[in-house]
């Protein structure tokens, strides 16, 4: 059908040059070409990385030398010893501790009940609210904004853990609602039953059997969540004031846009290497759930 | 199911929607409300109804509305291009057979780990005129003589950002390329192979069309949340020089938090999300059809 034209065009290009050098030794060739290109791209994108790391192992002396060096000779850890004496900085960055996780775990109740209900419930309504689940992924984070700071003041919720917390854990429904319920509809609903007839309750069941099974789409929602707090900036800059529930995040950026110790790059680098550790330990650990989580979510409607 | 069932449903959205409707429902309905008012954030006794007063303003009067919207535009279709074209690549490349192949794709996946902050100040670092690598690499390979001031200068500018948004932001189309890739039959490129087809033959004619909804979704989606982007722009360059590289995301912001005035900013943001929105409506649309 449609296939079968595509491959039926494709074969009306014919391609000399393959013939006169031999197919194989092309199809090498064209490998090696190809790998090539990937190894300067990766190394292109890896650099930023590498470059936080080196700059934060530098002196004073050699972050400001004419001619940059590759490699920092000699090694310091006098920035992140400046890090973690920096009383202010410690300070957001256990909130930021405190808040990512918390947020984590509520997103997942939150979401969990969610989602399972648009996957198992019949109700009116229902697309309706997926709709709007969509879109509400799509508004500008800028409208709302202002709003929500006024939303926040009359509720007393302005630089409070819980008002930030009510938010994040809002904030984590359309995407997460959505992809869960994904993983809910596509698990079988006959499993459950067969439980219901062994004399398990509705929430046992759901315990019992589906929840261990759906694991990780929990996994990934709770991981997002996470990374979501941990990163998020517009949100927590404007619904903090000071550093009883300012985020790290926010504190860098202060840090940035005061020019307060400007001349501190590498201390500021160091900062900023302290707060991507986290995301990068989940990386390596959960890649397969960051995947799923990123693609999952803008197919599901 | 019954009416039971029906409200153990309701109820289990419940916490959900609760929050939705304070921090969501309620925010845009006041933010559109905010449009249709003369507000300072500092000043509420000053607050009275305008009517399309704001909005009148700011697509008639505002001398760089010119330019705000062309920034905008300009740093959509940049970072869309940019992002899809460099995730395409780079699916392409990894989706061959390898030695490592594993380790490469965790590697091409990385600047999505570092946090949009973290990535500005980088950046700034890595740009920065005087002990900047960036200088110092293009020196050396003779491409410029003097050091060049990314962040500030008009010439370089839009390249420079344009470059961050691109690194940070193409790990989501890769993913999601190379997702769409790994659903294409491999008889069909068998089958063009024996056929004796060209490399681009077939990515003309058996991959492009393949992935055709992927590639909609995704330049949908890139271009929402591009044209929604504040962190980046707001980081690297505040909008400067003069306003050079201000799009309406981060507009909105200075309008409001820095010049406190709310009800001008949520003109702007109201017009902002009626554009987003209506590329959100095609893509409801198109996910919905293919559900």
């Amino acid at each position: 059908m449609e296939t079968q034209v595509a491959a039926g065009k494709a074969s009306a290009l014919r391609r000399p040059f393959s013939r006169r050098l031999g197919r194989k030794a092309a199809d090498k060739l064209w490998w090696w070409i190809c790998q090539l290109v990937l190894i300067a791209l990766l190394i292109f994108i890896a650099f930023p990385f590498y470059w936080t790391v080196v700059t934060t192992l530098k002196t004073p002396g050699e972050q400001f030398a004419k001619v940059p060096a590759f490699l920092p000779h000699p090694a310091t850890l006098d920035n992140y010893k400046w890090v973690f004496q920096h009383k202010d900085f410690m300070r957001s960055l256990r909130n930021s501790l405190i808040l990512a996780p918390l947020g984590a775990i509520g997103a997942v109740i939150i979401t969990t009940s969610f989602g399972y209900s648009l996957a198992r419930y019949r109700y009116p309504g229902k697309q309706a609210i997926i709709t709007f689940l969509v879109a509400t992924q799509m508004l500008p984070g800028v409208l709302t904004i202002v709003p929500l700071f006024v939303v926040f003041s009359k509720l007393k919720l302005v630089n409070t853990y819980i008002g930030l917390l009510l938010g994040y854990w809002t904030f984590s429904v359309p995407f997460s609602g959505l992809m869960l319920r994904g993983f809910f509809t596509n698990f079988p609903v006959e499993l459950e039953e067969a439980a219901l007839i062994d004399g398990c309750s509705r929430l046992g069941a759901f315990l019992r059997i589906t929840l261990p099974l759906t694991i990780p789409g929990i996994v990934t929602v709770a991981l997002f969540a996470f990374i979501g707090v941990w990163n998020d900036l517009l949100f927590a800059l404007v619904l903090t004031r000071d550093l009883d529930a300012m985020t790290a995040t926010v504190f860098l950026n202060n840090m940035i846009t005061q020019q307060y110790s400007s001349t501190n790059w590498g201390g500021m680098i160091a900062i900023g290497s302290v707060l991507t550790l986290p995301t990068v330990i989940f990386f390596v650990f959960l890649q397969r759930a960051i995947i799923t989580g990123m693609t999952a979510g803008a197919i599901k409607g | 199911m019954g009416e039971r069932e029906m409200a153990v449903g309701y109820a289990l959205l419940l916490p959900g929607l609760l929050g939705l409707a304070i921090f969501v429902v309620y925010p845009v309905i006041s933010g559109v409300s905010l449009a249709f008012q003369s507000q300072y954030l500092l000043e509420p006794e000053k607050n009275r109804w305008v009517g399309f007063q704001n909005f009148v303003r700011f697509l008639t009067q505002e001398p760089k509305l010119g330019l705000y919207i062309g920034n905008t535009v300009r740093w959509v279709l940049g970072s869309v291009v940019g992002r899809v074209t460099l995730g395409m690549i780079l699916a392409l490349l990894l989706n061959r057979d390898m030695p490592f192949r594993g380790v490469y794709r965790a590697l091409a996946l990385i600047p999505w780990v570092m946090p949009g902050v973290v990535s500005a100040i980088i950046w700034q670092w890595i740009y920065n005129a005087n002990w900047g690598i960036f200088n110092h690499i293009l020196k050396v390979l003779g491409l410029i003589r003097e050091n060049i001031t990314w962040l500030a200068d008009r010439k370089f500018i839009w390249p420079a950002i344009l470059l961050v948004s691109i690194w940070h932001g193409y790990p989501f189309s890769y993913a999601f390329i190379l997702a769409g890739l790994q659903v294409i039959p491999h008889d069909l490129y068998e089958a063009a192979l024996i056929d004796g087809a060209s490399r681009w033959a077939s990515f003309r004619y058996i991959t492009l069309p393949m992935l055709r909804p992927v590639l909609f979704v995704l330049l949908l989606l890139q271009t929402v949340w591009n044209a929604n982007e504040f962190t980046a722009i707001w980081m690297l360059t505040k909008g400067g020089p003069a306003d050079y590289t201000m799009t309406l995301a981060p507009l909105v912001y200075q309008t409001s938090f820095i010049f406190y005035r709310v009800g001008y900013g949520a003109s702007i943001a109201v017009l902002l999300s009626a554009v987003v929105m209506t590329f959100a409506v095609i893509y409801i649309r198109t996910v919905r059809s293919e559900v």
